[in-house]
C-alpha cells in the first residue's frame, strides 16, 4: 500500500512548530511581571491601629485649674482649708461643658485642680500636682488692691501681669489650658464701691445692675486671659452654698464657652482648609455707584481692626486677608419702605436671598487655589433709593447689626454712610473714603461674624442680675481662654479627620489591587501617622499649640495623600477588557501555532504508523 | 379593633415622621451639568445642559456651585445662523446663552478623566477653585449628564466613554471621603437606565430617560437652526420646572410621575434603593435649588471696648432655612467594594514581538536551512483599547453631513460607528519548504454599533 514508508519520519517540522509555541509559555512569567503596577507599601497595620484608637478616643487636651483663695485676714485655718479643697475637687473634676451632648470640648480627665490659700502669712497648697506652673503666693503684697481707680479691665491686666512676671517659667505655648480662678474678699478693696461703678461705666450695662449686685453681694468676672475672679464675702460657713456654684460656673465657661448665648446645639467644624488656613476676602460693594461711591484704605483698617484678630488666632488658624472694591452690585432681594422706622427694610426672613451671586463677583481671588478655604466678608453700601437700609425682625424691631452670616461662606454687613446729605451735593466727586472711625461699628459686626463662623457666640453674655460678667477682648476679638477652646475643638476634629481619611485611603487601596501608589503617597501616609503620634504625645504633655499643630499636620498630610492626583479613578478593568486588550496580541498567533502543533503531531504519528507497518 | 389599629398606624406614622425631621439638613447645594458630545448636530445636548443650568441658577444655586461642562461651543459654531445664541425651542423666546453663563470645562477639557477627577477631587494643584467640586458632607449634589450612551456607558467627545462601573466607583470614593450628603443623578441618553445599574453607594438617587434597549429621542426640530434643539426627557423636565420657584413644595415623587412614556417614547427609570428618604418627602428644591443658610448676627463685638453691645435675649439664633422638611441620617449601608483589575502595558506587546523574533531566529540557526521566513507586520497598534478615530477632517464632515440628512426628528443614533477592540493587525507567517505553515491576522476591528 501507498501508506507505508521505509524511512523513519523526520521530526524537524515537529520541533519547529513546538519551538514556535514555547516562547508563549516561557513568556507568561514575563507578562505577569510586566503587567504588575508599582505599589508603595502602605503601613496598613498602623493605619488600622490609629483608626481603632480614634474610634474609641478623641484627642483630649488636659486642663488645669488653679483656685486661689486670697485673703488678708485669717479666713481659713489649715483643716478648714483642707476641707474646702476637698469640697471643690469633686465638684469640678467631673464637669462637662454646658448643654453639650458631645465631649469634643471637654478636657482630658476633667480638670487637674490645685487649690492655694494665699494670705499674708501662710501659703497653703492642696497638692503639688501642677509641676512648676503654680501660682506664686503673695498676691496681696502686690499692692494693687489699694489703687485708686479699679475697673475690671485694669484688674484683669493686673492679674495677668502678676502671673506672667512672677511665675518663673511661663512661656506662651505652655500656658494653654491653665486657668486661674481667684477668690477675693470684698472687704480687701478699700474703694470697692468706686470700682463697681467704674466697672459699670466701662461695661456699659444699665443702672439696674447696681442694685442687683448690691443684693447678691458678690461679683464674678471672667477675664480676657485665662483668669477669672470672684469678689464676695468669703466665709467658711457659706463656702459650699455661695462660692462653689460660682466657681463651677466659671470653670464650665472655661470649658465650653458661654453657651447660653448660642442657639446651636453643636458647633460646626471650623471654616478652615485641611492645612488650617483660610483667606478672609473683604469686599466693599457699591450697590449703585451712580448715587455715591465709597472707597476704603484697607491697609489702614486692617492694621487697626483685623490684624490683631488675625494675630490672636494664629495658633488656631492661619488667616490671610485680601480686599476688593466692587461696583454695581445690587442685592437680590427687594427692600420695602417702612415709615415707622423711617428706613428701607429687609425682613430677616428674606436674608437668605440677599446675596446676589450673579452680580457679586466675590470669588475672584488669585490667592485662593486648590482646596483652600475662602471666607467672604462683604460690606454692602446701599444706593440712594434704598438708603438707609436696615434689617427688620419679626417683632418689628430693627436689627442692631444689619449683618448676617452663612456658615462656611462668610458674612454680609450693611454700611449706611452717615451725613449722606453732605454727599448729595458732590455726587460727581471722586469716591468717598470710609474712615476708621466710621468703620468701627462695621468692624465690630465683622468680628462678631467671624466669631460666629468659628462657632463662638457673637458676643459674650453678661448676667448682671447675678453679678456674672465676661470681659470682651476688644482688641483681638477672641479671649485667650476662647482660643484654648478652639484649639481643643480643632485638635479633636483634626485628629478624627486624619483617622477617617487614612482609613478611607487604606480601604480604597486594598479594594483596588491595580492602583498605582507612588512612593510619595506612602511617605505622606507615614508622616501623617508620625504627626498623629506626635499630637498624642504633645496632648499628654498638655502643650496646646504643639498638639494642634501636629494634629493639623496629620490631617493635612492624610488629605494630601488621599487627593493625590496620581490616583486616578479609571481603574475598573473587568475580564472583558482584559480579553479585549490581550486577545489581539495572543490569539491570532497562538491559535495558529497551536493548530500547527496539533497538525504536526498527528501527521508525525500517522507517518510513524506507516513506518511501523512497513517494518512489520 | 379597626380604630385601634388605625390609631397605632397614626402613632407609628408620627414616630416615623418625627424621626425623619431629626437629622441635620444639607447646608449647600452643588450642581454638575455635563454635556458630553461634540459637533453641530449634537446641538440639542448643549441646549439641554444650558437649559438645566438656567433652571438651577434661577432656583438659587450660585454660579460658583455649578460646574458646567460643555464639550463644544454651539454659540460660536460657524454653522450657527444665530451667533452667540443657543435656543432650546423653535419659538426662540429664550436665549440660553444670554447673560452670565460660566462654562467651567469647555471643549476638549470635557474628558472622562477630568470628569472623574472632578468627582473624586483629585486635581492637579494648579487647577483653580472654579473647576473643583468643593463639597462636604452636608452638600447635596445634582449630577445631570446628557450625550450619547449605550449599554452601561456614556460616550465622551468622540474619543472615550465612561462605564457605569467607573461612575459607581467614583461615587464610592466620594462617599468614602464624605463629599456628598445626597446625590441625584439624572441622565438623558439612550439606554440611560443602564448607566446607573452598577451604583452601590448610599445616598444616591438615580434617574434615566430610557430603559435598556430603548432610545431617547429628541423633541423637535428647529427648521431655522437646522437641527433638533432639545431632547424629549429634558424638554418635559423643563416644562415641569417652569412654574416652580424656590419656595415650592413640589416633591421628587411628582416629578417622577409627570413623565409620560407616550410623550417620551421611552420609559423613564429611577433607582431609589440606595436613597433613604421617601420620595414624597424629597423636595425638588433640595437638589435643583438652593437657599443660603443664614444666621442673623445678633450683636456686634465691642471693638475697642467703648461700645458694649446690647443683646436681645428673646431673639434666638435664626437658622432661616426655607425647607419645611429636614432629612434623615443617611443610613449605614455597607459598601460593596468594587472590582478592579489590572491595566495593560505597552511593554507586553513589545516583549512578545521581540520574543517571537528571537525564537524564529533561534529556530532558523539551530535547524540549519534558511527556509523559514517570519513576517511580522503590525500597524496602528493602539494599546489599551481605543475607539474609532476618524481618518481625517473630511471623514468627520462626511459623517456629520450624512447624519444631518438623516433627519433629526427621531434620530438619536447619530454618531458614527465605533469600535471596541484595538485596531491592531499582526501577521505572522512561517514558511517552510515553500509552503505556508501558519499564518494569522489580528482581528479586524470589530464594529460594535450602538444607538
Amino acid at each position: 500500500m501507498a501508506d507505508e514508508r521505509s524511512t523513519k519520519p523526520g521530526s524537524k517540522r515537529l520541533w519547529i512548530t513546538i519551538a514556535t509555541i514555547l516562547p508563549f509559555i516561557l513568556g507568561i512569567p514575563l507578562w505577569l511581571k510586566s503587567t504588575q503596577v508599582y505599589r508603595a507599601a502602605l503601613p496598613f497595620k498602623e493605619i488600622d491601629d490609629f483608626q481603632t484608637w480614634a474610634s474609641g478616643n478623641s484627642l483630649k487636651l488636659p486642663c488645669r485649674l488653679n483656685i486661689i483663695i486670697a485673703s488678708s485676714d485669717e479666713l481659713l485655718t489649715k483643716p478648714q482649708f483642707a476641707s474646702v479643697a476637698s469640697l471643690l475637687a469633686p465638684h469640678l473634676q467631673s464637669l462637662r461643658p454646658r448643654d453639650s451632648p458631645d465631649e469634643d470640648e471637654s478636657c482630658q480627665n476633667g480638670f487637674d485642680i490645685q487649690v492655694t490659700y494665699d494670705s499674708k502669712k501662710v501659703c497653703l497648697r492642696s497638692k503639688e500636682g501642677l509641676d512648676s506652673l503654680y501660682w506664686p503666693c503673695g498676691l496681696l503684697d502686690y499692692g494693687f488692691l489699694r489703687a485708686a481707680h479699679l475697673s475690671d479691665d485694669i484688674l484683669d491686666n493686673l492679674f495677668w501681669n502678676y502671673a506672667y512676671t512672677r511665675t518663673a517659667k511661663t512661656n506662651e505655648s505652655e500656658a494653654g489650658g491653665l486657668y486661674t480662678i481667684i477668690l477675693l474678699h470684698k472687704s480687701q478693696f478699700e474703694n470697692a464701691e468706686s470700682f463697681n461703678t467704674d466697672a459699670d461705666d466701662a461695661t456699659g450695662t444699665n443702672g439696674q445692675s447696681n442694685q442687683h449686685k448690691a443684693e447678691s453681694g458678690s461679683r464674678t468676672v471672667v477675664g480676657k486671659y485665662r483668669h477669672a475672679w470672684i469678689i464676695g464675702d468669703l466665709d467658711f460657713s457659706s463656702f459650699e452654698t455661695e462660692v462653689v456654684p460660682r466657681v463651677s460656673e466659671v470653670a464650665r465657661t472655661f470649658l465650653g464657652g458661654s453657651r447660653s448665648a448660642s442657639g446651636r446645639s453643636k458647633p460646626r467644624n471650623l471654616p478652615l482648609s485641611a492645612d488650617g488656613e483660610a483667606i478672609l476676602s473683604f469686599s466693599l460693594l457699591n450697590a449703585e455707584p451712580e448715587d455715591w461711591t465709597f472707597d476704603w484704605d484697607f491697609e489702614d483698617l486692617k492694621r487697626k481692626f483685623f490684624q490683631p484678630v488675625v494675630d490672636a488666632l494664629k495658633g488656631v488658624a492661619r488667616l490671610s486677608l485680601e480686599s476688593q472694591v466692587l461696583y454695581y452690585t445690587p442685592k437680590a432681594v427687594k427692600s420695602q419702605w417702612d415709615a415707622a422706622h423711617n428706613a428701607h427694610v429687609v425682613p430677616v426672613k428674606q436674608l437668605p436671598f440677599f446675596v446676589n451671586s450673579n452680580e457679586w463677583h466675590l470669588d475672584s481671588s488669585t490667592a485662593a487655589t486648590g482646596r483652600s478655604k475662602l471666607l467672604h466678608l462683604a460690606v454692602y453700601v446701599p444706593g440712594a433709593k434704598e438708603y438707609p437700609l436696615h434689617f427688620l425682625h419679626k417683632n418689628g424691631k430693627l436689627s442692631l447689626t444689619d449683618g448676617f452670616t452663612s456658615p462656611g461662606w462668610g458674612g454680609v454687613v450693611v454700611y449706611n454712610p452717615k451725613n449722606v446729605s453732605l454727599l448729595d451735593g458732590d455726587i460727581h466727586s471722586s469716591a468717598h473714603r470710609i474712615t476708621a472711625k466710621d468703620f468701627e461699628s462695621v468692624a465690630g459686626v465683622i468680628v462678631a461674624q467671624l466669631r460666629t463662623l468659628f462657632g463662638l457666640p457673637p458676643v459674650l453674655q453678661d448676667d448682671p442680675q447675678r453679678g456674672f460678667f465676661i470681659l470682651s477682648s476688644a482688641r483681638t476679638g477672641f479671649a485667650e481662654w476662647e482660643l484654648d477652646l478652639l484649639l481643643r475643638r480643632r485638635a479633636v476634629s483634626d485628629m478624627a479627620a486624619a483617622a477617617s481619611t487614612l482609613t478611607s485611603l487604606s480601604s480604597l487601596v486594598r479594594n483596588l489591587p491595580s492602583m498605582v501608589i507612588k512612593d510619595e503617597i506612602g511617605e505622606q501616609v507615614k508622616s501623617s501617622l508620625v504627626a498623629a503620634d506626635a499630637a498624642r504625645d504633645h496632648a499628654a504633655r498638655g502643650s496646646y499649640l504643639h498638639t494642634a499643630e501636629a494634629a493639623c499636620e496629620a490631617s493635612s498630610l492624610a488629605e494630601e495623600a488621599f487627593f493625590h492626583p496620581s490616583i486616578m479613578s479609571v481603574l475598573y478593568n473587568p475580564t472583558e477588557h482584559h480579553l479585549a486588550i490581550y486577545t489581539p496580541f495572543f490569539v491570532p498567533v497562538l491559535l495558529h501555532a497551536v493548530l500547527a502543533v496539533i497538525k504536526e503531531v498527528s501527521r508525525y504519528r500517522r507517518e510513524w504508523r506507516r513506518f511501523k507497518q512497513k517494518r512489520e | 379593633m379597626g380604630p385601634v389599629l388605625s390609631h397605632v398606624m397614626v402613632l407609628l406614622a408620627l414616630i416615623a415622621g418625627g424621626h425623619a425631621t431629626l437629622g441635620p439638613a444639607h447646608t449647600n447645594n452643588w450642581a454638575v451639568l455635563v454635556c458630553t458630545s461634540r459637533y453641530w448636530f449634537n446641538y440639542r445636548h448643549m441646549a439641554n445642559t444650558l437649559s438645566l443650568y438656567r433652571t438651577v441658577k434661577r432656583l438659587g444655586i450660585p454660579d460658583d456651585h455649578i460646574i458646567l461642562m460643555l464639550a463644544d461651543d454651539m454659540a460660536c459654531n460657524a454653522r450657527n445662523k444665530y451667533p452667540a445664541h443657543v435656543f432650546n425651542n423653535e419659538d426662540h423666546r429664550l436665549n440660553l446663552y444670554g447673560d452670565n453663563v460660566e462654562v467651567d470645562y469647555r471643549g476638549y477639557e470635557v474628558t472622562v478623566e477630568n470628569f472623574l477627577r472632578l468627582l473624586t477631587g483629585r486635581h492637579d494643584a494648579a487647577v483653580p477653585r472654579s473647576k473643583r467640586l468643593l463639597t462636604d458632607e452636608n452638600s447635596n449634589i445634582l449630577l445631570y449628564m446628557t450625550g450619547h450612551g449605550g449599554d452601561k456607558f456614556l460616550k465622551f467627545q468622540d474619543a472615550g466613554d465612561i462605564q457605569s462601573n467607573d461612575l459607581a466607583d467614583a461615587f464610592a470614593q466620594m462617599y468614602e471621603k464624605k463629599r456628598y450628603r445626597e446625590l441625584l443623578v439624572m441622565v438623558d441618553t439612550c439606554q440611560a437606565a443602564t448607566l446607573h445599574s452598577q451604583l452601590y453607594s448610599p445616598g444616591v438617587f438615580a434617574m434615566g430617560s430610557s430603559l435598556k434597549g430603548e432610545n431617547s429621542y429628541s423633541h423637535h426640530l428647529d427648521p431655522d437652526v437646522g437641527v433638533t434643539v432639545v431632547d424629549r426627557f429634558t424638554y418635559y423636565t423643563l416644562q415641569f420646572f417652569e412654574n416652580l420657584d424656590i419656595f415650592s413644595n413640589t416633591t421628587l415623587q411628582s416629578l417622577l410621575r409627570s413623565y409620560d412614556p407616550k410623550l417620551l417614547d421611552s420609559h423613564m427609570h429611577y433607582r431609589n434603593d440606595l436613597f433613604s428618604r421617601p420620595l414624597d418627602k424629597v423636595l425638588l428644591t433640595d437638589f435643583f435649588g438652593s437657599v443660603m443658610e443664614v444666621e442673623h448676627t445678633r450683636t456686634s463685638y465691642p471693638m475697642y471696648g467703648d461700645d458694649m453691645g446690647v443683646y436681645e435675649p428673646e431673639e434666638e439664633v435664626e437658622a432661616l432655612k426655607a425647607s419645611p422638611f429636614s432629612e434623615e441620617e443617611v443610613s449605614e449601608v455597607p459598601i460593596n467594594p468594587g472590582k478592579f483589575q489590572s491595566t495593560s502595558d505597552l511593554q507586553v506587546t513589545l516583549g512578545l514581538l521581540t520574543l517571537v523574533i528571537i525564537v524564529s531566529v533561534v529556530s532558523v540557526t539551530l535547524l540549519g536551512k534558511g527556509d523559514i521566513v517570519v513576517v511580522i507586520f503590525s500597524s496602528n497598534v493602539e494599546i489599551g483599547g481605543g475607539y474609532y478615530s476618524p481618518k481625517d477632517e473630511n471623514d468627520v464632515q462626511r459623517r456629520h453631513k450624512r447624519s444631518d440628512l438623516n433627519g433629526p426628528a427621531k434620530s438619536v443614533a447619530l454618531q458614527e460607528p465605533w469600535h471596541v477592540l484595538t485596531n491592531i493587525n499582526i501577521q505572522f507567517y512561517v514558511v517552510i519548504e515553500g509552503r505556508w505553515l501558519t499564518s494569522g491576522t489580528g482581528p479586524k476591528a470589530v464594529p460594535h454599533l450602538v444607538p
